[in-house]
């Protein structure tokens, strides 16, 4: 059974120019065991999405559809009870390590604060449990970090840090949102192997790991659903999608990488541009950029959701087609 | 294709035994010991960068790219070494060869928002650099204008627009007609495209090498993106904590690279080819502070070949038999394996 299920979630913002949807009819599932890559470009949704797993959407936000966690719908829960969840069973890292560190006090008492409250632990039981975790995500002599500041540590090592806290709970759910971004490519491959081995081992909790780096979806996750202008436009097996893409924006993505197999200059490109969201037309919003685009692709309908195989889907009329 | 017996005619720029320390603001334990205490951000590198090709810089964070993309520029003074623009020194520079270097050798930065004036319109912005070398009359700058935007692919009706109303990978793309209207012969581009999505960076990638193509010109191109550099380059350096630690083809690098941070930095970018699985292992340790840097070769406490040696002793860069240079005692006899 998932261990998360999201259906039809729809997420839009009240603003001065009108509501505008930042998320449109999104579903998916996170199993037990599994890292599922959520990717896409900047204003994809990508984050707001994340964001409403957690109920950290800001007020204005409208939030439609269902979160099922464990029986219940996230999306129905108050500030209490969402409180209740967030840390203990759905955790969360975010691109900038600082988000979740305050710098006026040593991670040692951040981290053991972190444990007494979720956990009930007393401070010595506290303490020792922080020092294990600190070792259990690579960092050398953890006593001695523990009096550490934030400040005092490398980018890398504040993620550590980030990480530590977010799994003290043991979590359900991981939800990493950049997790890598503004990390150096060695250090990107510590964390990214720490998550793996942390918490997909031994089927100890899912992670949802959002990105707009295809190569760290391709070495990290096990499924991936790619979104577009609010929505998810394919979704399958990593070594599926990344073999055989199906939807034309998956297929000008994974071109458009550059690497030493193609000639300077002969990048593929994708014409145009993601629309605004304001101005997002009936039917598949990628059409207007298609290479593939039929007229049918702009009615209201389109595009479909075709399901190809077991866990493979993909939104794009031309596989409707029998 | 041998680089090591190139005629001095054949680089446009020339970096020899670059070196820069930056001091460091004193804590107050530094003030009551009188301590002064300096980051070598530099040190003792030499870089040659040939007639119309694209050379590489990569590098982690700290390795000090950027730092000598801005000392190639002549925009940092190095604490020792020379840089030579057409072989002549740019130190020794008058003031009308100061302008015209400033001419020839331009920059596009990584964020081009910061470097854009929000408040004035880009059609000036292109225009300034003409201008200020007073470039032709005022009506053929303002044809130029139309014409350099038009080459990075905008409609030259923009020229009346302001930043603000651009995307990120338009605003690149007036970046670049910044840079070309001066028609340099060497443009510095640091981070070109590391803020920009995949299929907007492909674009601006695409954009650069026409460019670099119909103008021949040779362009540093730092970064710390390996597959933009496998796809972009034709020769890298490696840098790692201020040194140049391997330089060679970029063809040749990627298939074999020599220098074992090299190795290590390549098997950690994560590859989107199908059947791409994650390096076995880790790379070992975290760059070190360029504040504390490691005695001998400042990659040893991460390198998995180190020796008793490489604690005491920095390897030199050496020529090997192959055309490569590295600078590792596994590769001191210059045997290229």
């Amino acid at each position: 059974m998932a261990l998360l299920q999201i259906n039809d979630l729809t997420v839009s913002f009240e603003t001065g120019a009108g509501c505008v949807e930042a998320v449109s009819a999104v579903s998916f599932h996170l199993a037990n065991g599994e890292i599922l890559g959520l990717v896409g470009e900047s204003g994809c949704g990508k984050s707001t999405v994340a964001y409403s797993l957690l109920g950290l959407l800001p007020p204005h936000a409208r939030v439609g559809g269902s979160i099922k966690f464990d029986a219940v719908d996230i999306a129905k829960l108050d500030e209490r009870a969402l409180r209740k969840l967030r840390g203990n069973r759905i955790a969360m890292i975010f691109q900038d390590p600082m988000t979740a560190l305050d710098p006026s006090f040593r991670i040692g008492s951040q981290l053991v604060e972190t444990l007494r409250l979720h956990l009930n632990l007393d401070g010595v039981t506290a303490a020792k449990r922080a020092v294990e975790l600190l070792r259990s995500v690579g960092i050398s002599s953890p006593e001695l970090r523990m009096q550490a500041y934030p400040h005092e540590l490398s980018g890398g090592m504040r993620q550590r840090v980030a990480l530590a806290i977010a799994i003290s709970c043991n979590p359900d759910v991981l939800i990493a949102d950049e997790p890598t971004t503004g990390l150096d490519v060695t250090i990107q491959a510590q964390v990214l192997q720490l998550i793996r081995v942390l918490l997909t081992k031994e089927k100890r909790s899912g992670v949802l790991l959002i990105t707009h780096d295809l190569g760290v979806i391709a070495n990290y996750c096990d499924r991936v659903a790619v979104m577009y202008a609010g929505k998810i436009v394919e979704t399958g097996a990593v070594s599926d999608i990344f073999g055989d893409p199906k939807h034309p924006y998956t297929q000008g993505l994974l071109a458009a990488i550059p690497d030493g197999t193609i000639a300077r200059g002969a990048l593929r490109t994708i014409p145009g541009r993601v629309p605004a969201l304001t101005d997002r037309g009936a039917g598949c919003r990628f059409a207007p950029r298609c290479p593939m685009a039929l007229p049918v692709c702009l009615q209201p309908d389109s595009p479909p959701w075709v399901g190809l195989s077991q866990q493979r889907e993909v939104a794009c009329v031309q596989y409707a087609i029998t | 294709m041998s680089n090591t017996q190139s005629p001095e005619s054949a680089f446009i720029l020339r970096g020899e035994d670059l070196t820069h320390r930056f001091p460091v603001s004193r804590t107050f334990s530094d003030i009551l010991s009188g301590t002064r205490r300096a980051v070598t951000g530099v040190s003792g590198v030499n870089i040659a960068v040939k007639r119309g090709e694209v050379f590489a810089v990569v590098g982690e964070s700290g390795s000090g790219k950027s730092t000598l993309g801005r000392i190639l520029l002549g925009l940092v003074k190095p604490t020792l070494g020379r840089v030579f623009h057409e072989g002549k020194n740019i130190a020794d520079f008058t003031a009308s060869e100061r302008m015209t270097f400033r001419q020839k050798a331009q920059v596009v930065y990584q964020d081009p928002f910061s470097a854009l004036n929000p408040s004035m319109r880009i059609g000036r912005q292109i225009r300034e650099p003409l201008d200020v070398h007073r470039i032709g009359t005022p009506s053929q700058r303002n044809a130029a204008v139309a014409a350099l935007l038009e080459q990075v692919g905008l409609d030259p009706a923009l020229a009346r627009v302001r930043p603000e109303e651009l995307s990120g990978g338009m605003r690149q793309r007036v970046g670049i007609a910044m840079a070309l209207a001066s028609s340099p012969d060497i443009i510095v581009a640091d981070e070109p495209t590391s803020a920009l999505d995949v299929s907007v960076q492909a674009q601006i990638l695409n954009v650069l090498a026409k460019l670099q193509q119909q103008r021949k010109l040779a362009m540093v191109f730092i970064t710390h993106d390996l597959g933009v550099v496998s796809h972009f380059a034709d020769r890298v350096a490696v840098m790692y904590l201020g040194r140049i630690i391997e330089q060679d083809d970029v063809r040749k690098l990627f298939a074999e690279p020599k220098h074992p941070y090299s190795r290590m930095l390549l098997s950690a970018v994560p590859s989107h080819r199908p059947g791409a699985r994650p390096v076995p292992e880790a790379p070992r340790g975290e760059p070190a502070s360029p504040l504390s840097p490691p005695t001998g070769c400042a990659f040893h406490p991460r390198c998995p070949h180190a020796m008793e040696r490489c604690r005491v002793e920095a390897p030199m860069l050496r020529d090997q038999s192959d055309g490569a240079k590295v600078a590792c005692f596994l590769f001191d006899d210059g045997a290229g394996q």
